[in-house]
């Protein structure tokens, strides 16, 4: 028997909080927009339910942008249709959420390819070829 | 690697995982999700990863005393690698009794040996009480006593991890009537920076995060039993879901009554979230699966001080004190009056134990008793 086969569950209502971080995205988005700032914003540190997380990513929709990291779990990276917001999920082995951000930025930092690791391929791709 | 040529390499952490295989997606991975864990700023993932990345690996020497290895089976239990288990990667761990494969003499010699090439620059990490009562004899280790060991080791060490609340705390072993006289790490070492991470077990991810922090940015910020602020400033009450419910006075009476159902607060049925400081509400357990109290069954308040002597964990926090003595007045009345706990009260002569067991009673748990 698995957990959600256990007929008892809880109500998962939106509690408003959806409209707040809407607030404060637009605070940032601002910000990127005329200092050129960077931000985050981590929703598994507010008390927020299911459905306002569903509220939420109703609220920004869906972008042209949606990639996939595969370490140890997945991560998915979505751009909202928030040009500059963008929506990033890390997965753990188990398809676990370990973390869920909003980043508002031009494109998040674990998207760049870091310069030891392209320096590592170089050497690398010199001693096969 | 032995702690010698551990100590003449001049490897960094992020050529090492980059020659393992972690990729720095991984890393930052793994950064982001301490960050969040620890609410640390926007930017923290990114210069943690950074600055990890340019350092040596550092050396952990894992001392553990009188405990049940949940501390170890927390941070470690998982048939595949965890983002939680990288830390291992990310320090030497040059002595941990249960996980290393020397024994005897071979695993005490390699204690010493990191012991000395790492002089004033390794991390201790402590689980476990300490016994002192008749100079420690009640648990040794290769012959030496439980506090004889964590002198001579906490001697040379940068800093101090107690890991789990029997450390931080005195836990389990510390319990009334302390046979043993134990004590937690810090009643003993005065002189030396001293991290409490406690929980039966502690959450793995506030483990990590914690020594994440610690190899980066320092000793993080602590409170008054010296916690770390990130994962333990806020009660269990304060981030809890069913919070909005406890605002709106909508609390289960049972465990199996209507508000139970709804998922309404456990407040009167004994939860401790409102005087519990950790990050459960937040990181959660199992892989991120849940916690107690979306479960279910409130807060027994694991990460505090003498939390198995605070009285019933089925009594609610209104109705008595917080003074474990008056709890236990009341916990031995409300067994008194519907006859459960009468075994226990013709007995009440015979043993100073037996008389101060408390029973949790049909009542205790919200049950009707008619």
């Amino acid at each position: 028997m698995n957990l959600i086969d256990i007929p008892v569950k809880t109500l998962d209502k939106p509690t408003g909080m959806a409209n707040a971080v809407m607030n404060e995205l637009s605070d940032h988005l601002k910000r990127l927009a005329d200092d050129g700032e960077t931000n985050i914003v981590d929703l598994m540190s507010l008390p927020m339910t299911e459905a306002d997380i569903n509220e939420l990513a109703d609220m920004l929709g869906v972008g042209e942008v949606k990639a996939t990291i595969s370490s140890i779990g997945t991560s998915s990276i979505r751009e909202t249709a928030y040009r500059g917001i963008w929506w990033v999920t890390h997965y753990g082995d188990d398809e676990q959420v370990l973390s869920e951000l909003i980043e508002i930025t031009q494109v998040p930092d674990i998207l760049i390819t870091h310069m030891d690791e392209i320096r590592h391929s170089a050497q690398a791709m010199a001693t096969v070829n | 690697m032995t702690p010698e040529e551990n100590n003449e390499t001049t490897e960094t952490l992020g050529q090492n995982l980059i020659g393992n295989g972690v990729s720095r997606r991984t890393f930052l991975k793994f950064c982001s999700t301490v960050a969040s864990a620890m609410a640390l700023p926007p930017t923290a993932a990114t210069a943690m990863a950074e600055t990890l990345s340019k350092a040596t690996r550092q050396s952990v020497i894992w001392l553990s005393f009188q405990e049940c290895t949940g501390c170890t089976e927390s941070i470690t239990r998982s048939h595949k690698p965890t983002l939680e288990s990288l830390i291992f990667d990310f320090v030497s761990l040059d002595y941990h009794h249960t996980l290393q494969a020397a024994s005897g003499d071979a695993a005490e010699h390699a204690r010493e040996e990191a012991q000395k090439a790492h002089k004033g620059k390794y991390i201790l990490i402590v689980d476990g009480a300490i016994p002192v009562k008749d100079d420690g004899v009640y648990s040794t280790i290769a012959g030496i006593t439980n506090l004889q060991m964590l002198k001579d080791v906490a001697a040379d060490a940068a800093a101090i991890v107690s890991v789990g609340s029997c450390a931080a705390f005195g836990g389990l072993p510390k319990a009334d009537p302390n046979p043993t006289g134990a004590v937690a790490v810090s009643d003993i070492i005065k002189d030396k920076p001293i991290i409490n991470i406690p929980g039966c077990p502690p959450i793995p991810v506030v483990m990590t995060g914690v020594l994440a922090h610690v190899l980066t940015f320092g000793i993080p910020e602590l409170d008054s039993h010296g916690r770390p602020v990130a994962f333990f400033g806020e009660s269990i009450h304060d981030r809890c879901y069913r919070r909005p419910f406890y605002d709106r006075g909508l609390f289960a009476k049972a465990f199996d009554d209507e508000g139970a159902r709804k998922g309404w607060c456990l407040f009167e049925v004994g939860c401790k979230g409102p005087t519990t400081h950790n990050a459960c509400a937040t990181v959660k357990w199992n892989n991120g699966t849940s916690f107690p109290i979306q479960s279910g069954h409130g807060c027994i308040g694991c990460s505090e001080p003498d939390f198995w002597d605070a009285g019933s964990f089925y009594k609610a926090l209104s109705t008595g004190s917080m003074n474990p003595g008056e709890w236990a007045t009341d916990a031995l009345l409300a067994g008194a009056a519907v006859g459960v706990a009468s075994g226990i009260l013709n007995k009440a002569s015979k043993s100073k134990a037996e008389k101060n067991h408390k029973p949790v009673t049909l009542e205790d748990m919200g049950g009707k008793n008619e």
